[in-house]
């Protein structure tokens, strides 16, 4: 199996950012991409979901949210017993890391319907589920007696977060509209690919460029941040077999297991934990995960799910 | 707790080295692993050398001011 075309553009921005070389998007551009990558993947999910709603996918849908609580509680104690972190700081992360990449997923789906190999077109609920649950346990986890949480504050940033908030109205307006959404595909989903090429451009700049800020962090949270996503991509690929889904499946759920937040649950951080370090959260997640998924991680996930199938 | 952190950073290199070379052995794509493995364990020196070299620079500076 090779390396997606679109995973070209994201080494394209890396070494053009490691050689200085002046690429510079617009940043209203990066955000009308992100914009369009979360309705795309959310519009198509839903429309999906609009034919296959059955009583098995409620017992997926508990089977994954729980699996978005246990990530964080696997993630915190390396991070707090191990790697010396404090509670505020090892909570902030391990909240990262129970939560999903959206680019990481979009950039799995685009390697797998590349390869033609089948996978639950609804995976994109999958996502929207597996945003939420890790920051309650990340609030959970950094609990300070002392300090009174502003819930009301919190939920509004959990829950209504552009992150979420788009990816779940995607999936609603999907399902809602089912077949009468294909009025829209020719924009969301025959440009899907490109848009995505041209996020990941910009993605490879920022990641390159969040990698000299790891001197301030060491070498510990880089370790971790290419630990975690195997060992959530493992438990992620035994919860698919076990889910009996398919390979396709099997090969998307391991990249959401292994993948980081660095959307929706920074914004959440930055109000529920304001003490928390939220650049060592996107430095890991950012500058270390997401690179590790999209040029070792995902390709190694399809061939090992292709081997063992 | 450094050096909980340093056996740490050893481990998953090598984990992952193994891993790497277990996955070539059987015809799988485990160069990347080796890779990785090779990088962090790099990192994980080179870091702590830096951090020592900066260490060192301070203790002097402070010791030629007390002078």
């Amino acid at each position: 199996m090779q390396l997606d075309v679109v995973v070209g553009f994201f080494l394209l921005g890396m070494v053009a950012q490691l050689l200085k070389a002046p690429i510079k998007m617009p940043k209203g551009l990066y955000q009308s991409l992100t914009l369009f990558l979360l309705i795309a993947i959310g519009l198509k999910g839903g429309v999906a979901l609009n034919s296959h709603a059955s009583d098995d996918l409620l017992i997926q849908a508990a089977a994954i949210i729980g699996f978005g609580l246990v990530l964080p509680l696997i993630a915190f104690p390396i991070l707090y017993k191990v790697g010396g972190l404090s509670r505020i700081d090892s909570a902030s992360v391990a909240a990262h890391y129970g939560s999903v990449s959206v680019a990481t997923f979009a950039v799995a789906m685009a390697v797998v319907e590349a390869n033609g190999i089948e996978y639950e077109p609804y995976f994109p609920l999958f996502v929207a589920l597996l945003e939420v649950p890790a920051i309650a346990v990340g609030l959970w986890l950094a609990r300070d007696r002392d300090q009174a949480l502003d819930l009301k504050k919190a939920a509004h940033e959990i829950f209504l977060n552009q992150g979420v908030l788009l990816l779940v109205g995607g999936l609603l307006i999907g399902w809602w509209a089912g077949s009468r959404a294909d009025s829209l595909m020719p924009f969301f989903g025959t440009l899907f690919h490109g848009v995505l090429a041209l996020f990941l451009l910009e993605m490879g700049r920022i990641a390159s460029s969040q990698l000299g800020v790891l001197r301030s962090f060491g070498s510990f949270i880089a370790s971790f941040g290419v630990l975690m996503p195997l060992v959530g991509a493992g438990l992620g690929a035994l919860l698919a077999y076990a889910l009996e889904l398919s390979t396709g499946g099997v090969i998307l759920l391991a990249t959401l297991g292994g993948s980081a937040s660095y959307i929706a649950v920074p914004a959440a951080m930055a109000v529920a934990l304001p003490k928390a370090n939220q650049s060592l959260s996107i430095t890991a997640s950012l500058a270390i995960t997401f690179p590790f998924n999209v040029l070792v991680g995902i390709p190694l996930y399809s061939v090992l799910v292709g081997h063992w199938s | 707790m450094k050096k909980r952190a340093f056996a740490f950073e050893m481990a998953v290199s090598l984990v992952l080295m193994a891993l790497g070379l277990v996955l070539v052995q059987l015809g799988l794509p485990g160069y990347g692993l080796v890779v990785v493995a090779a990088i962090l364990m790099g990192l994980s020196f080179l870091t702590r050398k830096w951090v020592a070299q900066t260490a060192n620079v301070k203790v002097a500076a402070r010791n030629r001011g007390s002078n």
